[in-house]
């Protein structure tokens, strides 16, 4: 699973994840991600464009809503971009649709943050 | 054209449903959400957006991607504190060509030779808004003041309440909605009219039903009760022995226990809900029906008993058929002579006569309980074990149903099959018949 980390403005991130998010890879995507939060305290919202992610399973899931307290704290939020099918069933399932704002592209959650 | 369809908000006249999305609440006996999808389908529009939020699987789990309804359907997901204009400002680009929201709980239904707006602008019916033309999507987007134009050929209904659910569907099972309740196997000599029946239907003799009624699939309705008039059940409903239910909504999944009396009620799962203000309780029923426990030898057991009781009782059964079989005749040639005069073609057999003798044989040869149901398999003891909660007065199937329809029919037979309820279903029809023999002679 790799993750690639940008800015996008001052207050915008983007990071489009690649693989599988599971119980196996969730420690690397936390750290990384984590690690870059560190780095740049003036980013208060960070999309993730998960086209790619094939696989996210309930570790994936609790990463990902990790790095959604991380970001309440600094009074930001996580945007979830571009779910595929599958990645979708698992936000339906376990409600967390309601709690992310999810957009079908991360262009529109670009020009939405702006 | 595309459509726009908003289903994620959370409404707090929903709440004593409990978890039940209000998409799918029943109109007739179809979902709501289908009179939106049919009105796309009536309208040529098969590009369908549906706005997730609350219930976003049970909704996306019906429906799918829209080809039971030759429609196109995409989902995308919007907060439930969030608007459909909040949706169209994310590309409004893609929506100029036409877009037909849906904002709120409403009914639909289409007059055959609707169509949709021509000219461009807003055009609204309660929660039903068309935009054509950009500038119309634009002004929408920013919530700007704009005038409305009407639109014909079509019925709406808001549903603003349970109170206007419980009405919306007491019209329909009455034919006064303008989009009816979707055909069933009605119209027989054993369903009263107006009435459908879903399939997969148990319905036992002795269950009398009173129209204007629906009784949806996979429903069982259990001995000695009373269905209707102006009922619904959906999908999955077990009713229990000799249940009373009239002027009622039971929702899908939902199990009616024995001797239960339900009245102009709305039960969503383990609540009974009152229409007119909304106010629900729980029903945890103590006396519950079926056996807590089984073993392998205590089924083996139970069913020596009944084939030793059927064997008992096989010739005074035998007696009993005979003598229905005499004043058959005598029934028949009374027919015989209707039929003469009036110079139909065909009659009608009774359906309520039963064979008493070909049930105890059955029983005897392991086919058949007493009560009238399969008997135990002990194969179907691991079943059991894993559905280990016993059925209440009125509880969510919902958590504890299985996609495997077996699972399912083990947890509703498990209710029926005690030999103490076996016996009094014997006693009252025994007593029933004899009444009935009583007032012939």
């Amino acid at each position: 699973m790799t993750i690639q980390l940008e800015t996008i403005s001052d207050t915008l991130g983007q990071g489009t994840c690649v693989g599988s998010l599971t119980v196996s890879t969730i420690d690397e995507f936390r750290s990384t991600v984590t690690n870059w939060l560190s780095s740049k305290p003036e980013v208060k919202q960070l999309i993730l464009e998960m086209s790619e992610v094939d696989l996210l399973d309930s570790s994936g899931l609790g990463g990902i809503l990790a790095m959604y307290k991380i970001m309440q704290e600094r009074e930001g939020e996580i945007i979830i971009a571009a779910l595929s099918k599958k990645t979708r069933m698992v936000f339906e399932i376990t409600k967390a649709n309601e709690i992310f704002e999810i957009f079908d592209t991360a262009e529109e959650a670009i020009a939405a943050s702006k | 054209m595309k459509a726009l369809l908003l289903t994620g908000q959370a409404y707090a006249w929903t709440e004593p449903l409990g978890d039940y999305a209000w998409p799918l609440v029943p109109a007739g006996n179809r979902p709501l959400i289908e009179t939106w999808l049919e009105a796309c389908v009536a309208w040529g529009i098969t590009d369908v957006r549906i706005l997730l939020g609350k219930h976003a699987y049970a909704i996306e789990e019906f429906c799918g991607d829209g080809s039971n309804w030759g429609l196109n359907i995409r989902y995308s997901f919007l907060r439930p504190d969030k608007g459909i204009h909040d949706f169209l400002k994310r590309d409004p680009e893609q929506w100029k060509d036409g877009v037909l929201c849906l904002t709120a709980p409403v009914h639909l239904g289409v007059a055959t030779d609707s169509s949709v707006p021509a000219e461009d602008g807003i055009h609204a019916a309660d929660d039903l808004v068309i935009l054509k033309g950009s500038s119309a999507v634009r002004s929408y987007i920013k919530q700007e003041r704009f005038k409305t134009n009407p639109i014909s050929g079509i019925f709406t209904r808001p549903v603003r309440s349970l109170n206007d659910l419980f009405e919306l569907n007491r019209h329909a099972l009455n034919g006064n909605l303008h989009s009816q309740v979707a055909g069933g196997y009605g119209e027989r000599e054993t369903t009263p009219e107006g009435s459908t029946v879903g399939y997969h239907v148990v319905l036992p003799p002795s269950c009398e039903l009173e129209g204007p009624l629906s009784i949806g699939n996979h429903c069982r309705v259990g001995s000695f009760s009373k269905v209707g008039p102006e009922t619904l059940l959906e999908d999955h409903v077990v009713v229990g022995h000799g249940a009373n239910i009239k002027r009622s909504l039971i929702l899908n999944h939902t199990y009616i226990g024995d001797g239960v009396n339900i009245e102009d009620k709305i039960v969503a799962g383990n609540r009974l809900i009152d229409p007119t203000d909304g106010n629900w309780i729980s029903l945890d029923d103590l006396l519950i029906a079926s056996l807590s426990d089984r073993s392998s030898w205590k089924i083996q057991l139970a069913t020596l008993f009944g084939k030793l009781v059927a064997l008992l009782l096989l010739p005074c059964m035998m007696l009993i058929d005979f003598i229905q079989l005499l004043s058959k005749g005598k029934a028949e040639a009374k027919t015989q002579q209707l039929i003469d005069k009036q110079g139909l073609a065909y009659s009608v057999p009774n359906p309520q006569r039963w064979s008493w003798s070909k049930r105890m044989i059955q029983v005897i040869q392991g086919r058949l309980c007493l009560t009238g149901h399969t008997p135990y398999q002990l194969d179907e003891m691991e079943l059991y074990q894993q559905t280990k909660s016993n059925c209440p007065g009125a509880f969510q199937l919902h958590q504890a149903i299985d996609p495997v329809e077996k699972q399912f029919n083990v947890r509703y037979a498990n209710s029926e099959r005690g030999l103490k309820f076996a016996l009094r279903t014997l006693r009252t029809t025994l007593a029933g018949w004899a009444k009935r023999q009583g007032k012939e002679t």
